[in-house]
């Protein structure tokens, strides 16, 4: 596979003014010149190969989005090289720009008062798409989502999953070779963010388009990415293959149950006995963790062996149960496998 | 090729105008009839005070036809460009826009001229009507109109560069209204848009010539108000004017590639 975008020792650095406190701090922070440097992104490499879907995955705050806005040319590295396509993203800005597609979740490319269809046609001025090429990638858009309603409606109207699905179809619009997605599912339902899985994958598999995604959403990346790059603290710390990392956190699922009772004083008595009634009933207690603390249980399940389902079905015979959750493992946790070294 | 994308987009402006500035138009046209009122009070009261008929060369007639004018022109050659960009730059919005193969510059200035095609029709024409009638068809209507309106093309494209500079600013202090005030104030009163330049002390008249706002509000009115102008000065004038739409081009350019280095997008 040939290499789109090889990254070395990439840094970046922010400068950050050291603020005080209360009504003097404010006034003392204009005269101020006590500043501090954040190193947002600290001396990354990586290497990132034509038609392949990239998750990069971090906490708030770690980085993701620094080092997206580096890749797209809107902010210029501290330090390091950085070549897409053979171009430098923050020099040759505009032959840059015609290679890629963008989207950033929080905001839109869309015209905000006007149908889509009308910024789906300056941005075919603006990228000189010819009218065949237009043509043909409406044509495909049209049969993964039904277009016609969402093209004639002005985008200030638009719910935030329509939105989000049609900046992702305009940002694939011109063909280019690599498509930006920088937390694309941000506050979207599961509903629409499987739209967005399926929609993503259909385009990088139609088009060969490098598609590299920044989310802080397991779920995200457990469905569409191959090879994921998680970032913390602005320094990568893990970087390969997802079913590696997948063993310890895939099937897992954490069930929350809260017994509704004032009888039960002892959480140790608690668990003697749900583990006893797993024990009996089902025979795989070596696949689950049980704790309880102040009457909430907590049982992690292995979704290979047992459905969480069947877990839930059990206690609650047993307890008087008046709330429950059930838990996606968090990308926190992933996290903290990998520094206890547990991934690696 | 950019011209196709200039179209796209003018016409994206003015439907964009309509979505959301119906009630500003008429807001703005009402605005214009009360500042015209004021200038021909306030100019009728000098001019009858000092019982004269030629004030600087000017008579009543034709410096009501000059403010009146300028009055008139202001929807179609001011800019809001500079809240636009200290928007873009506040949100963060701007980040989608560098990387567009357009600059931003050039996708600002479409954006401005659709809004502003709009204001013309709505705003400036009735104004010009009523400031024709009320100067007692003083205008002359000849070929000068054809002057005039390249003038005023001219004139937009100054503005606009010299907000855009101004807006580059925003990069570094962010409060849009003390630039845009600034920037207004030294327009209008440069320019002539408030006193005719031909009122100002010879001294102070000289420099204003020698700088860009002049360009922007005073070239393109002396077409509609000099009767008999000849080659020379048509000559002149264009050429001033073209002049300074290279140099504050330039000049943007390179404020805008230095201050664009200092950019940082936070919170995603």
């Amino acid at each position: 596979m040939d290499k789109t975008i090889e990254i070395n020792n990439l840094s970046k650095e922010y400068k950050v003014l050291n603020r005080k406190e209360g009504f003097k701090g404010a006034i003392l922070n204009l005269f101020s010149k006590d500043y501090k440097y954040i190193k947002a992104i600290n001396n990354v490499s990586m290497e990132i190969f034509s038609g392949e879907i990239l998750g990069i995955l971090g906490r708030n705050g770690a980085g993701k989005s620094t080092l997206i806005k580096m890749m797209t040319g809107v902010l210029k590295p501290s330090a390091g090289a950085l070549s897409i396509n053979g171009n430098t993203p923050f020099k040759n800005r505009k032959q840059h720009a015609l290679n890629i597609g963008i989207v950033f979740g929080q905001r839109s490319q869309l015209w905000w008062s006007l149908p889509c269809i009308e910024s789906f046609k300056i941005i075919k001025e603006i990228y000189s798409i010819n009218d065949d090429v237009y043509e043909e990638n409406m044509n495909f858009f049209n049969e993964l989502i039904p277009l016609n309603e969402l093209m004639n409606k002005p985008v200030r109207l638009m719910s935030l999953g329509q939105r989000v699905l049609c900046d992702i179809l305009a940002s694939f619009l011109h063909n280019p070779k690599i498509v930006f997605l920088d937390e694309p599912t941000i506050g979207l339902d599961i509903d629409v963010k499987d739209k967005i899985h399926k929609l993503i994958l259909s385009l990088n598999s139609k088009k060969k388009t490098t598609v590299i995604l920044t989310t802080h959403d397991m779920g995200d990346v457990d469905a569409i990415c191959k090879r994921i790059v998680i970032i913390d603290n602005g320094e990568k710390i893990y970087d390969d293959k997802i079913y590696k990392l997948k063993k310890y956190f895939g099937p897992n699922k954490t069930l929350l149950a809260h017994i509704n009772s004032n009888k039960i004083r002892d959480d140790s008595v608690v668990i003697t006995n749900i583990k006893k009634l797993i024990d009996k009933h089902i025979q795989l207690i070596d696949y689950l963790s049980v704790e309880c603390n102040n009457r909430w249980i907590k049982i992690v399940v292995d979704e290979n062996q047992i459905s969480v389902l069947k877990v839930l079905n059990l206690i609650q015979k047993e307890f008087d149960i008046d709330k429950i959750e059930i838990k996606e493992i968090s990308t926190e946790s992933v996290i903290k496998k990998i520094y206890e070294g547990k991934c690696l | 090729m950019i011209i196709k994308t200039g179209a796209v987009m003018i016409k994206a402006g003015i439907m964009q105008s309509f979505a959301y500035r119906a009630s500003g138009f008429l807001l703005m046209l009402l605005n214009n009839l009360l500042y015209l009122a004021l200038i021909y009070f306030l100019w009728k009261g000098i001019f009858n005070s000092n019982n004269i008929e030629l004030l600087n060369g000017m008579t009543f007639n034709q410096t009501l036809l000059y403010l009146g004018l300028a009055v008139a022109l202001q929807p179609i050659v001011e800019t809001y460009v500079i809240w636009q960009m200290s928007a873009d730059i506040l949100t963060g919005q701007i980040s989608l826009h560098i990387v567009k193969p357009i600059s931003y510059q050039t996708y600002l200035f479409f954006l401005m001229i659709g809004e502003n095609l709009i204001t013309t029709l709505v705003v400036f024409l009735p104004t010009f009507v009523i400031v024709y009638f009320l100067t007692n068809s003083f205008v002359v209507l000849s070929y000068n109109i054809l002057l005039f309106v390249i003038s005023i093309l001219i004139s937009i494209i100054i503005n606009y560069l010299v907000g855009f500079i101004v807006g580059t600013f925003c990069l570094y202090v962010q409060s849009p209204a003390g630039l845009d005030n600034m920037r207004m104030i030294v327009v209008f009163l440069l320019s002539g848009a408030i006193i005719p330049i031909a009122f100002f002390p010879e001294l102070l008249r000289s420099v204003v010539m020698l700088l860009p706002f002049q360009a922007i509000y005073n070239a393109p009115l002396q077409f509609l108000l000099s009767s008999g102008i000849n080659l020379n000065e048509i000559i002149h004038t264009f050429a001033n004017q073209l002049f300074w739409v290279i140099i504050l081009y330039g000049l943007s350019k390179i404020i805008w590639s230095i201050s664009i280095k200092k950019i940082t997008v936070n919170g995603g």
